[in-house]
């Protein structure tokens, strides 16, 4: 198991590399220029300011950002310049261009993403790790709620339409799942604030933010706190759950479905166990692989937030924060979303397998060193 | 069970859908710089008695630093938190003195500017303002290493600042050349405390001299590198105690990505001030987030915001027809110097883009194509009255505004006459005009470029294409993201291209816009309009400091620019204002913000009170 995890977390660091790479050429390559951005007035599509000095002004910025060196810096060369050698290829990298600042840093105001640091906001001048991890705590919040109560409904309905075959309730379930999930969020989102934040229909909730307008009162406690966001909190959560519970409530209902039809389902019938045993001990375990899989997609999900669902809740969460940078070229938080991303995904499907070990013991560590 | 079902079913649909809009009523403003309301008389018995203000706004400021950001609601909330030497007065769109006793005295060569500062002004520590602090703030902004590179091209002009009697506070700003705007840069400035920002005076030793010097190499002084590193400290932007500014309110507490509650200081020296505009009221300003324009909406008609600026013109217009919201709020569209245009490329490669617009009769065919009238219209319908269009590109709010230059009209007979003169005819019956251009047989078809931000830009962009095809030209709308828009625009990488831009009541210089340079260094003259006429002219415009003799010139300008029709322009943007009943002094401006937040007054100023408690009112 040690080893395993070992081998797992050393690939870890290729993997990241290659997700610098591919996120830094997919950045610097997409259209538009961040100085322009930064020297651009956030209203209309411009605004008029005195032009002196401008073109200085860039040129200084884009120094200062370190825009202005070549994006990569190597060259071929023969490995020596006497003898046969010279005919043997070699390649040097030099230090002096973008890729290797954001690697590195600049020696000066940044250390580079290698040592752990993203660098400062190209738009808010914030350290980077703290705009996320202010950002953070909200796109967690309601992934792990909508990821929670998807599971602790969908499996019962999964497990209940699996038992009851063709019935009244799996095609009633299914045509209501199907039709909540035919619906786009946005529209569900708007829907569900004109509906139930709206004195002229019904005023249940407030209609934006996730606490009152003035904050929570000072020596607030935790609970206090709960109950003055609650009804803040309710109708983002249905936006963030009820997409999900189709997929996993049906995941599970064929899931089951296929487990029944096992030829140990069988033997346990045959045995004369009860049909609720049959499910809830044998069939259900055996059935869960599939909703793992899923579970390794919550860990990037976690950190991406929802650009939709927070805009129109006016939540601080990461799918704002990530959005304002991609729209201005905010590089370093781009960059550190990237990565984050990356390692997130990793790091869910090694979890997954160990759930998967957890849950099947004939799945054991060594076999992945044999198989390999 | 389905009897209740169904209802419920029939209320979640179209439950959106419920408003009253037979209350829809017209907007009968005059078109004008100001809009003010009379107090509200009857203080109703359910409004909210705090005095407290609730202000819209969609983002968070990028920060909060005096120098170092560029954000709308940053400024908006810095006009608080601070004050600059000369302040704008919004009503009558003129520059009036603020910390500064009177306007400067300008010398003959309109290069010397002398100043003399208040004796009220004090810092929060109960220290005067001084010239340390206005030299100090100067050469802060000057210095090569702050990070404020939006706001340092408004200070390139100044060459030095001299002292010319400390105890009285008189100094005098050294321009290096005569501009227009050499006054009104420091309309939006604000002012500095040296003690808190350099409390060991590491600037004092640099001089402006130095500072302006290309050979400088400020990275080469280590106190300077230190000072610029703990002046740049995100810190000054974004903690709270180190928000310091000399205005009536402080911060007192920002919740990321909410909203930002601004507390009224006790005593501030402006308390005593005879100046009716330094007058402030609310206790507290809460700015606060709110990025979705329905949902805005809703905290309207529930009364948690009390005051906005950027609801939709959609959305507005259905709160108007709402008596309930008529009630609680006043509101209007007020128009703003800001305009929409269609830009059309005069200089393309030839390669990359057709020559379609090279041709002044193809311009002027696709003015008499555009309906403005109905776009207007379109976007802001029942209140599209309010609303002027644009003949120049100039502001008819200015009073550099070419009066006798009229708008050209819905014509697509006269389209049709200037293409055929132009050469463009259908020779193939495909229903599109076309023509031999350098040799070969080029189609009047061309991309219009939009901004897909917003539903708005689109209808707009597509009922332009509807009429040019009337006439055989044939526009394809292209949405595009304002990245990829302002490249496109600065690269000359477009056929056609509907974009807005923002401007204000100041002096303008038309170099940014129009001059020739602007277009050959990819700057923002996206048409590649410009002779050398129009440059001398725009070169000229932007040192007469003579205000009669820049109106005559900047009248001229507009001809040139009208008679070329490098851009359609459409219409003077509308600024959506609201504002809530219990507040009074209710007054809407042109200029921006569009409201002075401070100055609105709780209507039952006896009983206000603070609440401490979180709920919303």
């Amino acid at each position: 198991m040690r080893n395993y995890l070992l081998r797992r977390i050393l690939f870890f660091i290729p993997t990241l590399l290659v997700i610098f790479l591919v996120s830094f050429i997919i950045l610097i390559n997409s259209p538009g220029d961040p100085v322009e951005r930064m020297l651009m007035s956030s209203s209309g599509t411009g605004n008029i300011t005195p032009p002196a000095m401008l073109q200085q002004q860039r040129l200084e910025l884009r120094h200062k950002l370190g825009l202005d060196l070549p994006v990569f810096y190597f060259n071929f060369h023969s490995l020596t310049d006497e003898g046969a050698k010279k005919f043997i290829p070699a390649i040097s990298f030099h230090s002096n261009n973008q890729f290797h600042r954001w690697l590195f840093g600049d020696g000066v105001n940044t250390k580079g993403i290698v040592r752990g640091d993203f660098g400062a906001s190209y738009l808010t001048r914030q350290p980077v790790t703290q705009l996320i991890s202010d950002s953070i705590r909200w796109s967690l919040f309601f992934t792990l709620t909508s990821i929670f109560l998807a599971y602790l409904i969908s499996i019962p309905i999964g497990i209940k339409a699996a038992a009851e075959k063709n019935s009244r309730f799996d095609k009633t379930s299914s045509t209501i799942l199907l039709f909540l999930y035919s619906l786009p969020v946005f529209w569900v989102a708007t829907l569900l604030l004109m509906t139930f934040s709206n004195p002229d229909v019904f005023y249940f909730f407030p209609a934006s933010g996730v606490k009152p307008v003035r904050g929570y009162p000072d020596n607030s406690g935790i609970f206090q706190k709960i109950y003055l966001s609650l009804p803040y909190l309710i109708l983002p959560t249905i936006c963030y759950t009820y997409s999900s519970l189709t997929y996993l409530s049906r995941l599970m209902r064929t899931s089951i479905l296929e487990i029944l039809s096992s030829d140990f389902i069988r033997t346990a019938r045959a045995k004369g166990l009860p049909e609720r045993t049959v499910l809830w001990k044998h069939a259900l375990r055996n059935s869960l692989f599939p909703i793992i899989t899923i579970f390794a997609h919550v860990f990037p999900a976690m950190i991406g937030g929802s650009v939709i669902i927070e805009s129109i809740f006016t939540i601080p969460g990461m799918g704002s924060a990530i959005f304002q940078s991609i729209t201005n070229q905010d590089y370093p938080v781009m960059i550190a979303v990237f990565t984050l991303t990356g390692l997130l995904t990793v790091t869910g499907y090694l979890v997954s397998d160990i759930l998967y070990a957890w849950l099947d013991p004939r799945i054991s560590f060594s076999k992945y060193k044999l198989n390999r | 069970m389905k009897k209740v079902l169904h209802p419920i079913l029939v209320v979640l649909l179209f439950g959106s859908c419920m408003n009253n809009r037979s209350a829809k009523q017209m907007d009968e403003i005059a078109f004008s710089a100001s809009k003010n309301f009379a107090d509200t008389i009857a203080f109703d018995p359910s409004w909210s008695k705090d005095n407290v203000l609730v202000y819209h706004t969609t983002s968070d400021p990028d920060n909060l630093h005096p120098t170092n950001g560029n954000s709308t609601p940053r400024s908006e909330i810095n006009l608080c938190i601070h004050m600059s030497l000369i302040g704008t007065d919004l009503k009558n769109q003129v520059i009036v003195p603020a910390l500064v006793k009177t306007l400067p005295e300008i010398d003959s060569t309109g290069l010397e500017y002398t100043y003399e500062l208040r004796t009220e002004p004090k810092w929060d520590d109960g220290s005067k303002l001084s010239i340390d602090d206005v030299i100090f703030f100067f050469k802060a902004i000057k210095c090569p290493l702050t990070n404020n590179p939006s706001v340092k091209s408004y200070f390139e002009n100044l060459k030095d600042v001299r002292v010319d009697d400390a105890s009285n506070g008189k100094f005098t700003l050294v321009m290096k050349y005569p501009y227009i705007q050499n006054t009104y840069f420091l309309s939006d400035a604000p002012m500095l405390q040296r003690t808190f920002f350099d409390p060991k005076n590491i600037l004092s030793h640099y001089s402006f001299a130095d500072l302006d010097n290309p050979d400088f190499k400020p990275e080469q002084y280590a106190d300077l590198v230190a000072w610029a590193a703990e002046f740049n400290n995100e810190k000054y932007g974004r903690d709270l105690n180190m928000l310091n500014g000399i205005g009536a309110y402080k911060v007192e507490k920002w919740d990321p990505g909410q909203s930002i509650t601004l507390v009224k200081k006790k005593n501030h020296w402006t308390g005593h001030s005879s100046r009716p505009e330094e007058k402030c009221y609310p206790e507290k300003i809460i700015f606060r987030v709110n990025k979705d324009d329905n949902s805005a909406m809703l905290e309207f008609k529930t009364q948690t915001l009390d005051a906005s600026c950027l609801l939709s013109a959609k959305n507005l217009m259905t709160l108007k027809a709402n008596a309930e919201f008529n009630k609680n709020y006043h509101s209007a569209f007020i128009p703003t110097y800001h305009y929409t245009y269609l830009a059309m490329n005069e200089k393309p490669d030839g390669t990359k883009r057709k020559k379609i617009f090279e041709d002044v009769r193809v311009r002027k065919a696709m003015a008499c194509l555009t309906p403005v009238d109905q776009l207007i219209k379109m976007v802001y319908g029942d209140y599209s009255n309010s609303c002027k269009r644009m003949t120049t590109n100039v502001s008819p709010l200015k009073k550099e505004f070419n009066e006798t230059l009229l708008p050209v009209p819905l014509d697509i007979e006269k389209a049709k006459q200037l293409l055929d003169e132009a050469g463009w005819k259908d020779s193939n019956s495909d229903g599109i005009r076309d023509k031999m251009i350098d040799g070969q047989q080029t189609d009047l078809s061309f991309d219009l470029n939009f901004l897909s931000t917003n539903g708005d830009w689109k209808d707009m962009a597509t009922l332009t294409a509807e009429q040019m095809m009337k006439a055989g030209a044939k526009a394809t709308p292209v949405p595009v993201e304002i990245k990829v828009f302002v490249e496109k625009g600065r690269t000359h990488d477009f056929d056609m291209m509907m974009g807005s831009w923002s401007s204000s009541c100041m002096p303008e210089d038309y170099t940014q816009l129009w001059h020739t340079s602007s277009w050959a260094n990819n700057g923002s003259n996206y048409s590649g309009f410009g002779t050398t006429a129009s440059d001398q002219l725009i070169d000229s415009i932007k040192v007469t400091i003579d205000d009669a003799k820049r109106t005559d010139m900047a009248k001229r300008l507009q001809k040139m620019i009208y008679d070329d029709q490098p851009c359609i322009f459409i219409y003077t943007n509308l600024r959506r204002v609201i504002l809530h009943k219990r507040f009074g002094n209710c007054e809407f401006y042109s200029e921006r913000p569009g409201m002075l937040l401070k100055q609105y007054k709780l209507l039952n100023g006896a009983d206000a009170t603070v609440k401490n408690d979180a709920s919303p009112h």
